[in-house]
């Protein structure tokens, strides 16, 4: 590089102004939400523990003390010794003599799987189908809408439960304890909204000038919709998505809770020994001698929907700070 | 209007259709029938199970099943139930059904006088200590699941500091309603406080208001007449909904506080493959549902005559 280039280069880095596109302003608005930053400090943590559990966790999350049963918290002191809360158990045991501080640490596994692996089919299904359906119009948008209409009308918690009952003893039912089933029943309800947003965008943008110019330089529809509409329609899909996540994660563990959930393993070894929602349920059993049982899984459960919510709430206000809801 | 109400009302029927062809088909392609849910049971005898599909109609092929299923959900007729024996769904759900619309109702209720007042002032006062409370409260109502803030109070107040029974026997007093309704209504309330307030700060700057101040209304007249009736058309519209989602989404709530509506129906008749008490029970649902869209979209033709005259 010659002397002059350097120095034309540095001219122009000294008096160029410093850039600022759409997503930077959205980024800078997020990263000012203390909210959202804390949700995302949040959520960070959780992955951590999702992936280093088994580093972290004091026992295995179904090795079974028999000796040490119903213990509570390490901070109680009940007088009875054998009831006495035991530092090696730092929030004590469940009916059976498993470490449920371990347990609680591996359920992180399967709420933030259950929140993010659906996304993706959700997403390309609804966005799909959405702009499909927006750009062509007519008889095909008219058939999709309608389509979506009766997804509307199912409610959606009762066809998780219907689904969910009728293949669980299946092939499917069984693949990954039984998640591969809830993200295909969370997939098949949740791009029902995606391609109504889609599709609303889509409608309000192809009136719009830019359009008008692509497609009188000659660009095909299929190069109109992924370089114009979709980029232009990203900001609201992204806060949808956003909320889905934490949808989807209360899905699960509703299931959990009444049973429907992750299929226990029995393997030792299992990646997905429990979820929170099937602890909860555990210590619904037990609610009246130990309510600590229930009430650790549903402190995580609590926080991590708070994360979640926090961070698309952010999102939102970071890229349209006009929407409502 | 009245004839796009038809057909808004004609609408249904595909709907309804749908919904109970993938409920029928979802529960048919479940491994094992209704009479073998407990596989550690003794089997049913072949001679007994027959005669059983005979009396049901299980022996039938599957389209035909559905057709009279169909034929006689039209007629109101649901079919006898597999597990309760002697009794037929429809009976089941108008028995059940008053427990549930009335934890509905009273929810809904709650949610109300909670959340417009919050909305409202929120909005009036923004920025301040009340906004920034009643936001925080909206966020925890609209981000916590409704069965984990149910487990929350049920562990401060019923084990903890024992005001209310754990699990009630007797539901005609109002102390064993209050825990359920409370956790029902949170999410409702919540989401009405956020639509509240979202819209009274859309009205508060519109000309109109200026117009008003400018006349030299009482503030009071300005807020009530002025802000207040405006802000809440888009609150009222989803009031239909709201409803629909607090009848339909009740069951995990009945399931944890015991009570005896429709939604344990729904999780017991599930449990024990009780087909045409699963059936009945979604088609009921989805009747609420598509009526309570359809009424929002009524209304809303009504409050605004541009939808009226679109295709």
């Amino acid at each position: 590089m010659t002397t002059a280039v350097r120095q034309k280069n540095a001219l122009q880095t000294t008096f160029a102004r410093r850039e600022r596109s759409l997503w930077g302003d959205a980024w800078k608005r997020l990263a000012r939400n203390r909210a959202a930053v804390s949700g995302m400090i949040m959520i960070a943590a959780f992955v951590l523990i999702a992936i280093f559990a088994p580093w972290l966790a004091p026992h295995g999350p179904l090795e079974i003390f028999p000796q040490n049963s119903f213990r509570p918290p390490m901070w109680v002191h009940s007088g009875n010794p054998a009831r006495n809360g035991d530092p090696s158990f730092p929030l004590g045991t469940d009916s059976v003599g498993r470490d449920v501080l371990s347990r609680l640490l591996y359920g992180t596994r399967v709420s933030l799987v259950v929140g993010l692996i659906p996304l993706f089919p959700i997403l390309v299904i609804g966005i799909s189908i959405g702009l499909l359906s927006g750009y062509a119009g007519g008889q095909m948008d008219n058939l999709l809408m309608r389509f979506t209409d009766v997804i509307y009308a199912f409610p959606g918690l009762l066809f998780f439960i219907i689904m969910v009952t009728a293949l669980r003893d299946t092939a499917l039912g069984k693949m990954l304890n039984g998640l591969l089933l809830l993200f295909v029943s969370l997939s098949l309800v949740a791009w029902v909204g995606v391609a109504r947003l889609v599709r609303g965008q889509v409608l309000s943008l192809k009136e719009k000038e830019f359009i008008e110019a692509a497609r009188m330089i000659g660009a095909d529809t299929g190069r109109i919709m992924l370089k114009h509409l979709l980029p232009n329609s990203l900001g609201p899909i992204i806060v949808a998505a956003a909320f889905l996540i934490p949808t989807s994660i209360m899905t699960e563990a509703t299931l959990g809770f009444l049973g429907l959930g992750l299929r226990p393993p029995t393997d030792p070894h299992a990646i997905f020994p429990t979820s929170w929602g099937s602890l909860c349920l555990e210590g619904y059993a037990a609610i009246n001698s130990q309510p600590y049982l229930l009430l650790a899984p549903a402190v995580c459960i609590a926080l991590m929907m708070l994360a979640f919510t926090f961070v698309g709430d952010g999102l939102r206000d970071a890229l349209d700070p006009r929407m409502i809801d | 209007m009245i004839s796009y109400f038809i057909r808004r009302l004609l609408w249904l029927v595909p709907v309804l259709f749908t919904v109970a062809l993938i409920t029928f088909v979802l529960m048919h392609t479940a491994p094992g029938g209704p009479w073998d849910t407990n596989p550690l049971a003794k089997r049913v005898d072949p001679r007994t199970e027959e005669i059983l599909n005979r009396r049901y109609g299980l022996d039938k092929p599957l389209w035909q099943q559905f057709t009279n299923y169909v034929w006689n959900a039209v007629q109101g007729k649901l079919g006898p139930s597999y597990r309760l024996r002697g009794r037929d769904v429809e009976d089941v759900i108008i028995e059940r059904f008053p427990t549930t619309a009335k934890l509905g109702l009273i929810s809904l209720a709650l949610a109300l006088i909670v959340g417009l007042p919050l909305g409202i002032i929120s909005a009036l006062k923004q920025n301040s200590v009340v906004d920034y409370l009643s936001l925080f409260f909206a966020t925890i109502g609209t981000a916590v699941p409704n069965f984990v803030l149910g487990i929350f109070l049920i562990i401060i107040f019923a084990t903890g500091l024992r005001w209310v029974p754990v699990i009630a026997n007797d539901w005609s007093t109002w102390r064993p309603w209050a825990l359920p309704s409370i956790v029902l209504a949170a999410g409702t309330a919540a989401y009405l406080t956020r639509l509240t307030r979202a819209s009274m700060l859309e009205v508060m700057n519109q000309d109109y208001i200026r117009t008003a101040r400018a006349k030299g209304l009482a503030e009071i007249f300005v807020v009530l007449r002025h802000m207040v009736r405006n802000a809440l058309i888009p609150v009222v519209t989803i009031l239909g909904p709201a409803l629909a989602n607090l009848v339909t989404g009740s069951f995990i709530i009945e399931y944890l506080f015991s009570v005896p509506g429709m939604g344990r129906l729904y999780v017991t008749g599930v449990n024990q493959r009780d087909y045409s008490m699963i059936m009945g029970n979604t088609l009921f649902y989805a009747v609420i549902v598509a009526l309570a869209n359809l009424g929002v979209d009524v209304t809303y033709a009504f409050l605004d005559p541009r939808i009226r005259l679109e295709k």
